[in-house]
This record gives structure tokens, sequence and C-alpha cells, in this order.
């Protein structure tokens, strides 16, 4: 059919099938930015296209119906590179942050202030109502629209204040900045791996496993390599027999190495069987009908009481091996191994039993429990249950793999770029200066982007075939093949004083890791040290034992077990203030931690080895609670005038860590250019976070110059250094850390140039803004510096560089608040109120904090009211979409929702700076379950607080 | 789906003709909204795109609102002609982004159980009118199978009034309940969501036409007695028929405040 429409006030005419879907139609003719989060669902929203002047979403409408139509999308909104006064709100709202849908924002909130000149909120949650965003928690989206509104009238409208600011004594750290990649993420241009896919190349489409548990008796591809343009069929017979871990962490891990590219035995529904390389999508499925297999189903189990069950069936029961510590009857042990199971392979003990569905565990403790327990004049047991929640980030699983010359080039949507190319070396056999990976911008992470989902089989694909390959997760396999947070079943047993002195705490931790152990150990375990160590207590004592089942594999997601220790022990401490006819307020303020605080528990806490105990050097908990009870009105009964309408309140504190001291390792260089400008290379992997704009500040404020004065290129394995990866918060103190010694390190040796140019002492020289050392007797600036050293009889190119380790710990603190409104007739739960108070230190990016804060307490709220996979009796998963698994969209928002920056003075993160965003995700789960109770007299126990569980807990039914 | 006829009619009879010959592998196309949804997944071969054949205005004539089945679910939630509840109904779509381009017409075709739709039409005792010229009542519509060209949306302007509602877990998911009350002579529960398009509770109907003070208590149980909820991912029957009963308790409760 010949169509014939407008797109972006260009006429077009081309010769479609007129059933093909616009979404990609539209990508195909040069618009990367209409993006695809939910193959058609018409749900997430970032397939949003103006038509005919109206919001409507691409993936909805088939080409024949553009004919006669009007389709703009983001490039309409402005000419060259200049940003419309839209899109500049957003980035200097805060709004921008992974930017995969950041396009789809702009042209609703175009659409949306092309109608409403002074939009309410009604209408600003209105307009958005048809848009996911994972990461930003929408509550700046008000700012932005305000901002933007504003700006539409007078194009030089700065507002009075988009963010509190910290640190007069800076000048660009703790102040508000633009977001070094905020432009060309919100204005559409190329950044993600899907828009580094060259013409031609090959696509991956992957055969996954309709049984929880089997074993694949044969696999026959004859019929499917036939069709032509196929290339390549992966399969157990024909692919690496290699056993690692897909978790993305640092070597050697202490999670178990047991899968194999693909294997002879499925472990879940969804686990590869088998994949195809071929010219096209269309092609790729076809041969993947083709495919021919044969299953034994085995029977499974889903929970951790089935695996714990002697008799239970038993998912690897291969040979076992240690590489370092393995136990006196492993002989003993490995008789009993199947073949077709293969291999599981230690790198060192962490309490793993596979044979008896044991994945792994760990005990420890300090003081004494029996004498703590005596000394108690209430003791309360409880357990608190939490399910499996996905990441779901906007931009699916994905990579691109192609060769160049004899090296393997990945681009890939990572937070690990380092142990990517590591994991991947070694599967396929090959030496690392082989590979090189690229960090392009990720859409969203979340910590399911820490662990190796598909980068290693395309990676194999390209290596065999020698052409490029293309995988994308498609959003059921986002469901079904992605890591989740894992399962814990946690029971708290805590005594206590009447007057509410603690005198023991006893986490007993059970996970269910599902089919592989990525993090089996370390998850299961930061459960307990992420929470324990928010009270002071002689006595403390944890138990962590992790069980393989057939559920869909688990990994890291943000807050990496945080939010289930948290939940649990926040809700002990609450349920002990009711017991106790406390103030749980109170209570918390007797027992918690303080700055200066030596946190004894550290010791027994270590990643897989022996932890360290360190001081809380810095803790804002007590300005976080004054000011968050202040807010709340804490200790006043609400009324509504609803009788069936109870209204109640809750507090929890919450820490986590700022990167791994003792394991993390970052690096960067910067090197002076030509004309006094630098060049930053920083091996950290910004997530759209504003990772890079922390390293930008870091040497900008540094050398005294502006941030546009310093360009970034991070996350690169062959151009920048080494970084251990984004993950356990590490980015601001780690890679942040090593950006600013590296800034250090040549703002030394700029002065030591400087000084032999100016023929004067080092001592007697300073450097000030905008870039100039000055001595007593003259002064230089950068570029004439750069001229200098650069020149025919110069000392060389500056560069500086550093690395950055550490064994002090930046522990950020908060405080959250919430107000709930419970239907006690239909079970609904609203919350009317919600205060999320953190320390982070100096906040280097104040606005971006923020947003990083919004964002982790509405995936909290999600995970606490709304979102739930559920799985019928084979072990398939029922909620393989967005809708279905209960998503928050920005209708759930509380009404008023609040984040608050406390600053402290931390003596050891890069200019005070601690992490801010995965703390955030861990106080909603017990804030709301204490509110909740405090409302209507019911503690849920079990995530979510669903309608049905609030009935059920009040009776109803 | 690809390698597909695309048909743009210029009158009625060309598109009944072509969706006559056509058959079952023909489908009209309004806003695509349902037909284009993945979900869905349909597999027509020829779509005929009404865009020239079928109005999408509001007007009123001789005792009847006159909704074009073009209309897009914004336009109606916008349009203060309509009947309260039946914007009310187009806003429960939550994405406008969808409204924008979904119509009444292609929600009444698709029977949609997740849009409060067709539980307000059916309340508001809606008659809709087909490509040949005769009209039947939406609930007559839902009830059958049939593929016919739908025009026109035709409502009572007396229709009385009508309290709608929509029962989900989060903004946007999938609603448990979409429930439509009106106690008019003819009292009428309609529901959606867990419930097939247009479930009448119709004991609960006639108990409430003949004792319109029937209380709440009383009411529940009735509802608890006839709905009829299926057990899945949105929760368990007992849950749904202890939700429906007090959601259509409290409906019949604010349409008792409300009547007009």
């Amino acid at each position: 059919m010949l169509i014939t429409f407008t797109l972006n006030g260009v006429r077009k005419s081309i010769h479609r099938d007129p059933g093909d879907n616009v979404q990609p139609l539209l990508q195909q003719m040069g618009i990367p930015s209409v993006r695809n989060s939910d193959e058609g669902y018409g749900f997430a929203g970032s397939d949003t296209v103006l038509l005919d002047g109206k919001p409507a979403l691409a993936s909805l409408l088939v080409a024949g119906q553009l004919d006669g139509r009007d389709v703009k999308t983001v490039e309409s909104l402005s000419k060259g590179r200049t940003l419309s006064a839209v899109q500049s709100a957003m980035v200097d709202a805060g709004i921008v942050q992974s930017g995969y849908n950041s396009p789809a924002a702009a042209l609703i909130m175009t659409d949306l202030l092309s109608r409403v000149e002074k939009p309410s909120r009604e209408d600003v949650i209105d307009a958005f109502s048809g848009l996911f965003n994972r990461a930003t928690g929408y509550q700046q989206f008000f700012q932005a629209v305000e901002i933007a509104a504003a700006r539409i009238k007078d194009p030089g409208y700065k507002p009075r204040e988009i963010a509190p600011e910290f640190r007069e004594d800076l000048v660009h750290v703790g102040k508000v900045r633009t977001k070094v990649d905020g432009a060309r993420l919100v204005a559409g241009r190329p950044a993600f791996v899907e828009d580094m896919v060259q013409a031609g190349s090959l696509v991956m489409k992957m055969l996954r496993s309709p049984h929880a548990h089997a074993i694949i008796t044969s696999i026959d591809t004859g019929e499917a390599e036939m069709v032509p343009g196929v290339e390549l069929i992966m399969t157990h017979k024909n692919t690496p027999d290699i056993w690692y871990t897909q978790a993305g962490q640092g070597f050697p891990e202490p999670s178990p190495y047991d899968r194999r590219m693909f294997g002879e035995k499925v472990l879940h529904v969804g686990d590869r069987v088998a994949a195809v390389v071929a010219e096209s999508e269309e092609i790729a499925l076809e041969a993947l009908d083709l495919i021919k297999v044969e299953y034994q189903v085995l029977p499974h189990i889903m929970s951790i009481e089935e695996a714990e069950d002697p008799a239970a069936p038993v998912l690897h029961q291969g040979e076992v091996v240690y590489e370092a510590g393995a136990p006196d009857n492993l002989e003993e042990i490995n008789r009993k191994a199947r073949r077709e199971d293969g291999k599981i392979i230690y790198q060192f003990p962490i309490g793993g039993n596979p044979h008896h569905n044991l994945a792994a565990s760990v005990s420890g403790g300090i003081g004494d429990m029996v004498k703590g327990l005596d000394e108690a004049d209430v003791i309360l047991e409880r357990t608190y249950q939490s399910s499996q929640i996905q990441c779901t980030p906007l931009e699916t699983h994905t990579v691109y793999t192609r060769m160049e010359g004899d090296r393997l080039i990945i681009h890939a949507s990572t937070q690990v770029p380092w142990h990517l190319r590591r994991i991947t070396a070694r599967v396929l056999g090959i030496p690392e200066n082989k590979i090189r990976v690229i960090k392009e911008r990720v859409g969203g992470g979340y910590g399911s982007k820490q662990d190796i989902l598909l980068e290693e089989v395309c990676a194999w694909a390209t290596w065999q075939t020698g052409k490029p390959v293309f995988f994308r997760f498609t959003r059921e396999d986002e469901f079904t093949a992605n890591s989740t947070r894992h399962v814990m079943k946690i029971s708290v047993k805590i005594g206590a004083k009447k007057d509410g002195t603690l005198t023991a705490v006893n986490m007993d931790v059970k996970a269910n890791t599902g089919p592989y152990g990525a993090h089996c150990l370390t998850v299961p375990m930061n459960a307990c040290s992420k929470s324990l160590p928010l009270f002071l207590c002689d006595n403390f004592h944890f138990d962590v034992a992790t069980y393989y089942s057939n559920i869909p594999p688990t990994g890291a997601y943000q807050g990496y077990g945080a939010p289930k220790g948290s939940y649990a022990l926040q809700m002990a401490v609450a349920e002990l203030a009711a017991e106790l006819g406390m103030d749980p307020l109170e209570l918390i303020e007797k027992n918690r931690v303080r700055e200066g605080s030596m946190l004894e528990i550290l010791r027994c806490l270590g990643e897989g080895r022996e932890g360290t105990p360190a001081p809380a050097a810095s803790c804002g908990l007590g300005p976080a609670l004054e000011e968050g009870a202040r807010m709340i009105d804490w200790g006043k009964r609400e009324e509504s005038s609803d009788p069936d309408i109870k209204i109640g309140k809750g507090v929890v504190i919450i820490q986590q860590g700022s990167g791994l001291p003792g394991l993390d390792h970052s690096g960067a260089t910067i090197k002076m250019l030509g004309d006094g400008t630098f060049l930053l290379h920083s091996g950290g992997a910004d997530l759209g976070t504003g990772l890079d704009t922390v390293s930008v500040k870091m040497a900008a404020e540094t050398l005294c110059t502006d941030m546009d004065r310093i360009a970034i290129i991070s996350g690169d394995t062959d151009t920048t250094p080494f970084d251990t990866g984004a993950y356990a918060s590490s980015g601001t103190y780690f890679s942040g850390s090593a950006s600013l010694k590296a800034a250090q390190d040549i703002r030394e040796k700029i002065l030591s140039e400087a000084a032999k140019i100016l023929e004067e002492p080092v001592e007697d020289l300073i450097i000030v803004s905008p870039g100039v050392v000055k001595g007593k007797k003259g002064e230089i600036d950068y570029a004439k510096l750069a001229w200098h050293t650069q020149s025919g009889e110069g000392a060389g190119q500056i560069i500086g560089k550093a690395s950055f380790t550490t064994d002090d710990a930046a522990f950020p603190y908060g405080a959250h608040f919430c107000q709930v409104a419970v239907n006690t007739r239909t079970g609904e739960v609203k919350i009317q109120k919600y205060y999320a108070l953190q320390d982070c230190g100096t906040p280097i990016n104040p606005e971006l904090a923020l947003g990083q804060i919004y964002g982790g307490v509405l995936k909290s709220i999600g995970h606490s009211l709304f979102e739930e996979m559920k799985f019928d009796k084979s072990g398939r998963c029922l909620t393989t979409d967005l809708r279905s698994y209960g998503v928050p969209m920005i209708g759930d928002i509380p009404d008023d929702f609040q984040a608050r920056l406390v600053f402290t003075e931390d003596p050891f993160g890069p200019f005070g700076g601690k992490s801010v965003s995965e703390i955030s995700v861990n106080g909603a789960a017990p804030v709301i379950a204490n509110a909740i109770h405090d409302a209507a007299g019911i503690w849920l126990r079990k995530w979510p607080f669903s309608p049905e569980s609030v009935l059920k807990a009040l009776g109803k039914i | 789906m690809q390698n597909r006829e695309y048909y743009i009619p210029d009158d009625i009879e060309e598109a009944l003709s072509l969706k006559a010959e056509g058959g079952g592998e023909a489908a009209f196309l309004s806003g695509g909204t349902h037909i284009n949804w993945a979900p869905v997944k349909t597999n027509y071969t020829t779509l005929i795109d009404l865009k020239k054949v079928v109005p999408s205005t509001v007007e009123s004539t001789r005792g009847w609102i006159r909704i074009g089945a073009r209309i897009t679910l914004q336009e109606l939630a916008d349009n203060p002609r309509v009947p309260e509840a039946l914007r009310e109904g187009a806003l429960f779509v939550v994405s406008r982004q969808v409204r924008n381009v979904a119509t009444l017409g292609g929600n009444i075709a698709a029977r949609r159980t997740d849009s409060n739709l067709i539980p307000a039409l059916i309340a508001l005792k809606a008659l809709i009118q087909l490509g040949k010229g005769d009209e039947i009542s939406v609930e007559e519509w839902v009830g059958s199978r049939r593929e016919d060209l739908i025009l026109q949306i035709l409502i009572p302007e007396k229709g009385g009034y009508v309290h709608t509602r929509r029962v989900s877990r989060s903004a946007n998911a999938y609603p448990v309940i979409c429930a439509a009350v009106s106690l008019d002579r003819e009292p009428r529960i309609v529901l959606g969501g867990s419930y097939p398009a247009g479930t009448r509770l119709s004991r609960v109907e006639e108990a409430l036409k003949s004792q319109p003070d029937l209380a709440r208590d009383d009411l529940e149980a009735l509802v608890r007695s006839e709905a009829d909820p299926p057990e899945d991912i949105q929760g368990s029957r007992e849950f749904k028929t202890y939700l429906t009963a007090v959601t259509v308790a409290d409906m019949v409760e604010q349409c008792r405040k409300g009547g007009a």
C-alpha cells in the first residue's frame, strides 16, 4: 500500500504492508526515540507519538492508519541541537534519568501545555497516565511542568529553587547543575544499544523451556537449519562446556558456577533451550518453531518449604567441584552425581549443599544470644515473607555484538562492563584483550543488568560466525528469564527490657534463589547486614539458608536483600513497641545507631569473607527522624469522616552501604587537552542515575573550572580504567572518588608544571576559577599550560590517574514516614502521605538525588501494595506483562509525596558524598505495614498488602 | 500482522460488502487499539478502515443522544452532552494516549471486559444502530457474537442517574470489578472486569425493584449469592464475591443519594 503522511512536518510517501506496526516502522524511518518497552501491550508509553496533534501509541497503530495523518515525534520539538522549553525544563527538574522514554514524556508534556496553560495536579496525572517510568517516581514531573509552562512564556525563565543546595564552600558539588547526558537523552538522540545496530546485522531469538524442570532427551535442529537465512543454531550440543555464574560480582565470586550456556537440563519455565541466529526476526522465529525438542519432565518445586523437604526433587545433582576449601566428604558427595546435571563449581565454600537444594548458607553473630534473651522482659518471635519482584526496566535486556578485526566488540546495556568482559572471555575461551565492552546508555538497570543474562550467548554467536548479532529480550522474557528479588522468609526473634532496650535480636533468613545461584549468599546476607546495624545491641545472631527451586531466576535488584531484611526487622521492632505499649518512634530512638557508633556486627557480615567492624562515621538519623515527625505531625491521630476509613501513621529507619569496602575498585584518568579543557575517562557505569555528572563535578570542582570544560567517557573497557561496576551503591563513593583522586593527581601535576614555567615554588601557587594557576609573581591559564607542555619542547600531555579502594565505610541513612487510609470495607490502602528523609552526606547532585529517592520509594510502594508474580501449577508465570504484574504508575503516587535530603559531614565520601539511590527502596514495605497496623490494628507480614490480604486480616473474608 | 489487505471504503454499502466478502478474516477498523493490541493477537487478513463511513459526532434528536461510533474515548470524556456515566466510563480507561485513539464503537465491538463503557451503556439502556439500519440494545449485542458495523450509539435523554465504579489494585491494573448501577423504574446492576461484559445481577435487580429500600446487609447477601466470579490472578472467588457485594451495595447507596 502507498501510504502518504506527514512526519515531523515533512510529507512522506512509503510503500509498506498496511499491517506493519508503526513503532518499528518509525524506527526504520530513522526515528530511534519511538521505543518499544512492551511489545504492543499499549501500557508503557515509550512509543508515544503525536498523531494529528494528540498523544497516541505507535505500537497500537498499523501503517495503513497513517495515511493522510500527521505524525510528530520528539524531533519536531526543537531545531538543530537546541532543546525546547519543555525539554530543558525536564532536564533542569531532574526527570531525565535513564532517558529511555524521556522523548515520550516530552511529547506528552508538550501536548499538555498546549491544552492547559497552568496544569493542575490532576491535569498532570491525567496527561502522564499512560507513561510508565520506573526510575523517577513521577513526583518531580509536577515541577518540570511548572518550569516548562513558565519557560514557554519566558525562554529565559529560571526557577528560584529546583532543589535545595548544599556546601556553600563548593561551586558545583551540592548544587543543581545540568545532567551531562540529559540533553542527548531528552532529544531522543541515538544512545542505547538498539541504536548502534548496523543494517544487515543478524538477529538472535531464544527458544525457551515450557517446563519448570526437565531433561532435554532430544533436540533436532535439522529442519530449522534449512530455513533460508538461518546462520547458526545453538544448543547444548554445540556450545561451550564451561560452567559459570551469571552474577556480575568480583572474582572469585561468592556465587556457584552452576550453569552452562545451554544445559541438558532446564530448570525453570523460560530457561534457555536453543538460540537461532538469522537474517531477520521473522526468519529466526520461523526457525525456532521448527526445532524439535523432547523432554523428560521432572517434578518441580517452587517454594522454600518444598525445597527444604528431604524428599524434594534435586535441581543440581551434578559433580561438585571446589577451587578452594573442599569439604572432606566431597568424594562421597559426588558418588551421587548425575551426568545430565553437569557440574557446580565453588570458588570457595559458601555453605552450599546442592544435592539437597541448599545453594548457600552462613551463620554469625556477636555477643551471647542465650544471655540476651534471658535478660529480656519481653520476647517476640515473628515471621515475615517477601515475594518475587521484577526490576521491570523500560529498556529490556539487550546486547549487540560484532567483530572488529580479530576483536569482539560488545555493545551492552550493563552495570558491569569488566565483569561482563571477564565472564565472556572465560566462557568463550579467549583472552580478555580480544574483547571490548562498551556500556551504552542504559534504559534502566536496577540490579538486573548487574548479571550477564544474554551477552555471552550473543558474543559466542558473533565469535563463531564473524558477523554482528543483535539480541533483545521481549517483555515476556523479562518476566521469565530476568533476575528478580530473592524470595525470603525471615523469622525475627527479638528481646527487650520493659523500657524498650533491646537485649537480643536473631534473624533467621530463608531465601529462594530460583534455579541458579547468582547472588545466593550475598543477597540474603545483605538482608541482615543492612538492617541489624541500625540498632545497637550487644547480642545479634543471624542464620541464612538459600534454597534452589524452579521459579524464574533471581539475582540482584536495588536494595540487594535489604528491603526484605528491613521489612522483617522494622516490623518486628514495631510489633515489639506495640507489645510494650510504647510509641514505635520512641523505641527506635532508644536503640538506634548514632554518629560515631561502632558497628561490631559487621565483623560477621562480609560478602563471602570476614567483614570489618566500622563506625557510623556520619549518621543523619537524628535530624531525619525529628524533621519527619514534625512533617507528619507524629502522635496526632487523624480521623476520616467516613466510618469505614481508618487512618494510621508509620515510621521506619533504613540504611544501605556505599559500595563494598575491601572489595570494590574504581579507576579514572584525566587528560588535559590542547586548549586547556579536559577529557575524563571514568570506569564507572552510569545507569542514568547521574554518575557521569558526579564524576564531572568532582573534576570541575578540583580543577576550579566549569563543568563544560570537562568531557567524560565512561564504562568502556578499552578506553577507561577498570571499575568493578555500578552495584552495591558504589557509584558516588567509588567511581566518584576515583574521578576525584584522578583530578587531584592532575592538579598536582598542573601545579608542578606551572611552577617550572612560572619559575616559582609550587607552594606559592594556587588554582583559581576559571582554570588559572596563580603565583606570587605571575600566572598561567590551562590553555597556555597545555600549549607549553604539549609543544616540541614540552614535558608531555598532563595526565592524571588514580584508582580508588578503601576499607572505610560510609553508610547512608534514612527515616521514612507514611500516613495511610485503610478502607476497612474494601481493603483498599491509600497512601495519603509519604515522607522520605535521607542522609547521603553531601548530595552531589541534589535534584537527581531527590529523583532517585522518589523512584526508589515508588518502586517499593509497588512491591508492597501492587506487584505480584503469579504462577500456575506447572510453574509457568501468568503475569508476564507490566499491567497484569501491577507496576505502579503516576496514578499511584502518594497524595503528599516528599523527599528530603538531610546533610551530614562524612569524612570518607568524595566531598562528603554517600550513596542515595539503593537505600531508597528499603523503607516502603515496613513503613506502610506499620501505618496499616496503626490504622486498622492488623499486622501484614507478607507482600503484597493487597486488598484481599487486608480483608483477610480484618476477618472480612 | 503483515500481508494484510487494507481498505478505506467511501460508504456503508462498500464497507458491508467488503466485510461480507472477507467473512471471519475481515475486520472493521476504528481506532485499532483492540485489534492491534498484542494480547488479542488477531489474525485478520483484511482491515476495513471506517474513517470515511462512521460518524463521530454527538447530537440530540427526538429524545435520544446520538453518538457516532468513531468518537474517541477522550472526545467522549470531554463532551458535556454525553451522559456523565459514559464520560466517567471513558476516563476509567486510564491511559490518555489510548483514549485519544480508542473509539466507543470499537470498545463495544470488542466486548472489552476491562472497560466500564459497556456496563454504563447497559445501565443507560443504550441502543446501537448497526450498518444495515437496525437497532439493538447494547446488552443484546454483548450477548451475541455478531460482527456487524456499529454506526451510532443511542442513549435516551431521560435515562436517569447511573453511577459507575472501577475497582482495581492499582491505577492502571486490570479492573477486578467494573460496575454500573441505575435505580430507575427498572434497576440495573451491570458488571464487567472479572465478569463477562454485560453481566447483570438480575435477582438483585428484581429485589430492588420490589423493595427499593432494601437494607445494605440484605443487599450484600443477595449479591454474594448471585455473583459468580472466577478465581484467577486477580484474586480468590471469595474475595471477588465479597468485593462485588460491598461495591454494589455502596453504589446503590450512591444512586439513592444522587438519583435524578
